[in-house]
């Protein structure tokens, strides 16, 4: 069976991304609104220095908003800044993941393609004014020192160093930040790892005089070996799991975990077209279900892909926006002298229980591309009713095709499809005769509680891994090579047991 | 029994099916499979260097058996861009074995000299420490083939001296000094990585001091290095790099602490 890719007008599901592709169409992305509960952060690093962006989704009254980072030195004002969080949308919007739809054609029809090509918008500059008190106090009392102070923004913000963490705790809570009560506990570790304190308040005066009403991001850069995300302050006033995207540049390949395992999302499978409907929605599902299914404690990857402005190679297949610009990079961090920029997106789901450390990365020279990409294929027109034998085959084909994107669909998800026997059966009353096999009990004929036990019974997944192996060429060779792996193996056991004569 | 007795015979036999078996797991599990290319390479290449030292008359026939187990070890835990890198590393690591000697003995475990040095020239080589998660199965599994390769190779006492001290360190270090929950320790701990690492690498015969209070002491500095670089200097791959400078010592010391030279075959 033949498909092939058409360009369509976009259905912009945000007001801020209009879709544009290289080859191949979105039709919809999985974006980061749609996880309650999350931030965001962008990461640069290079060699030791490293630039971090926290987004916020605060959505209390700004004034009892309140933020404690440790940081590994005291900061210089130079080295925060607010950026606009316009920044986040565009990075989300370019690299989450994405719905492409392919068109096959009726082979009773002859072939039409239409190849269109889009131009870019480019996005809107915002710059950033703030001013700047330095003033350094100590408070013996609760062995506080104030390091540094600084008003940047709509911000307030405070260097701290502490001695011990009853100190910094009531110091924070006598001040009239609000501090959940089973921070004290993690707060020492810090102090005693010699970790600075970022202490964030809204100044609610330089707000209004700003006329900002949603609160901006803040951007933090210093020199230091360590690399890692402090969580564990921000589970100490939350008892469920919380979700966090990592938008990371680096100048030669991915960025990864280093203390927790980095895994790919499920990538390129093809899925019931009805899905186009609420891609949103699946997405959120398939994350849950791979969520619970690798161990609750891994860090997921979304996209991984050289996005040098000046790299000629296609960035995406497809863009769900469009790709970020020299002025985005100089935003998040990126220095303008890099003449290598590798973008990482990673989505971490984190609790107490399961992750007890702070995300520690790395940077790696791993370029492989990457981005998780489903695909949804629209059957080909209905005409002459498919009466060529051609049609028929492409009919007999569809059908298997949708069993299959049904199977995808449940091992994704871990559950099966609402629309399972419709979707399935939708064009067979074009079929002149129905195969006789069909008319066997399959397993989307199970009732749905069976279904929804819990992941695939590994016994009804054996045929189709078969199948897939057939049908699929990658695969094919995947079984080549192993097939070559293990008979070097013993191979070479066998040969080393031989004396040379 | 005949086969039990063969095993028996040469501890690699023992190292060969742990290190096959988690490449198994992680094809099967860990979604390795679209590095297969990359292990076919790395045992290729270093079975065949192995060979050519043979057909030169530098190494016996049944060194092929360290050659597969370098090429194990490399499809473990280095990962490349290209496949031809692996194929470099293989050269370096068996090539090693023949350029630096001493007395008869190498300086670097070859894997070990292979995954490093690949990874501070080529710019396009990593190691990932985290990809073995936090299973404990899988730590189970290693402990268990790691112990019955050390119980036959007798250098139990290496993987125990390392693996108390380093884990003593980090006690000391996360849960008593910094005041972490106990279950900081163990995710230090309960990593797959780490414990390949410790059995499989450290402990190679070749490498380590023949003689006994020696050997468990070059394990206890071992592991105070490694403690150093990863938990004061942050390196995450810091065990590679502590066996790394160590590693050439061993020779001297072999060389002033007399003890009878290690064989394979028993």
């Amino acid at each position: 069976m033949k498909t092939k890719r058409v360009m369509l007008t976009a259905i912009a599901l945000m007001a801020f991304a209009s879709s544009w592709a290289f080859c191949g169409f979105y039709v919809a992305k999985a974006d980061a609104t749609l996880f309650n509960n999350k931030s965001e952060v962008i990461l640069v690093r290079d060699g030791e220095y490293t630039v971090i962006t926290m987004g916020s989704d605060f959505k209390g009254d700004v004034k009892d908003f309140a933020m404690v980072v440790p940081v590994p030195v005291v900061l210089a004002r130079q080295d925060i800044s607010i950026v606009d969080r316009g920044i986040f949308e565009r990075l989300d919007a370019y690299s989450s993941p994405r719905l492409a739809e392919y068109y096959d054609y009726n082979p009773c029809q002859r072939p039409m393609i239409e190849e269109k090509d889009f131009a870019y918008p480019t996005s809107d500059n915002m710059d950033e004014s703030a001013n700047m008190r330095v003033k350094a106090s100590t408070k013996k009392e609760y062995g506080v020192t104030i390091e540094a102070q600084y008003t940047v923004g709509e911000y307030d913000i405070l260097l701290l160093s502490a001695t011990e963490s009853n100190g910094l705790k009531n110091w924070l809570t006598d001040n009239g930040y609000k501090i959940p009560a089973k921070a004290e506990k993690v707060l020492a570790p810090y102090i005693k790892s010699n970790m600075k304190f970022f202490v964030v308040k809204v100044n609610l005066e330089e707000m209004k005089k700003a006329g900002f009403d949603q609160l901006r991001p803040i951007q933090v850069r210093f020199t230091h070996p360590k690399f890692m995300l402090p969580l564990r302050l921000g589970m100490a006033n939350s008892e469920g799991s919380q979700d966090m995207i990592v938008y990371a540049f680096s100048r030669t390949g991915r960025v990864e975990c280093t203390n927790y395992r980095t895994v790919k999302m499920p990538t390129d499978r093809n899925i019931p077209l009805t899905v186009k409907q609420d891609f949103g929605p699946f997405y959120k599902r398939l994350f849950e279900h791979q969520w619970q299914k690798e161990g609750k404690n891994v860090v997921f990857l979304e996209y991984a892909w050289n996005v040098t402005p000046s790299w000629g190679g296609m960035k995406c297949d497809p863009c769900v926006g469009p790709p970020p610009i020299n002025q985005d990079f100089t935003m998040a961090g990126v220095n303008a002298n890099w003449s290598n920029i590798f973008f990482t997106r990673m989505h971490v789901r984190y609790d107490e229980a399961h992750f007890p450390a702070d995300l520690q990365f790395q940077v790696t020279p791993n370029t492989e591309h990457y981005q998780a990409r489903y695909v949804v294929t629209n059957p080909a027109p209905v005409y002459d009713g498919f009466g060529c034998p051609e049609g028929q085959e492409y009919l007999i084909s569809l059908h298997n095709k949708r069993k299959l994107e049904l199977d995808e669909y449940y091992a994704l998800c871990g559950l099966s499809h609402r629309a399972v026997k419709d979707y399935l059966s939708e064009y067979d009353r074009y079929l002149s005769q129905i195969p006789e096999e069909w008319r066997e009990p399959t397993y989307e004929n199970l009732p749905e509680e069976e279904l929804k036990k819990g992941g695939l019974n590994p016994m009804d997944s054996i045929p189709q891994a078969v199948h897939q192996v057939m049908h699929d060429e990658s695969k094919r060779e995947g079984v080549v090579y192993f097939l070559l792996l293990i008979s070097m193996v013993v191979l070479v056991v066998w040969k080393s047991n031989q004396t040379r004569s | 029994m005949l086969y039990l007795k063969t095993l028996q015979s040469d501890s690699r036999y023992f190292q060969i099916i742990g290190q096959s078996s988690f490449l198994l797991a992680g094809i099967f599990l860990m979604g390795w499979h679209v590095h297969l290319p990359l292990f076919l390479w790395a045992i290729f290449g270093s079975v065949s260097f192995q060979m050519l030292a043979i057909y030169f008359g530098l190494a016996n026939q049944n060194s092929l058996r360290s050659a597969l187990i370098t090429g194990l070890g490399l499809s473990l835990l280095l990962r490349v861009n290209h496949p031809l890198l692996m194929v470099t590393a293989a050269a370096l690591a068996i090539g090693q074995k023949f350029v630096f000697k001493y007395k008869g003995y190498h300086f670097w475990n070859p894997a070990n000299f292979g995954i490093g040095l690949l990874v501070l020239i080529s710019g396009d080589a990593w190691i990932s420490p985290a990809q073995w998660d936090h299973h404990l199965w899988v730590v189970g599994l290693i402990a268990l083939m790691g112990f019955f390769v050390l119980k036959t190779a007798n250098r139990w006492d290496t993987a125990l001296f390392f693996g108390t001290t380093l884990g003593f360190l980090c006690w000391v270090r996360f849960s008593w000094y910094l005041g972490w929950d106990w279950k900081v320790w163990w995710h230090q701990f309960n990593m797959g990585s780490f414990w390949l690492y410790t059995m499989f690498m450290i402990t190679d015969p070749m490498t380590t001091p023949q003689r006994k209070w020696v050997r468990r002491g070059w394990a206890v500095l071992l592991a105070a290095l490694t403690f150093y670089l990863q938990h004061l200097k942050f390196i995450p791959t810091a065990a590679v790099w502590s066996l790394l400078m160590l590693t050439p010592l061993v020779p001297f010391i072999n060389h002033f602490f007399v003890a009878e030279r290690w064989k394979w075959i028993k």
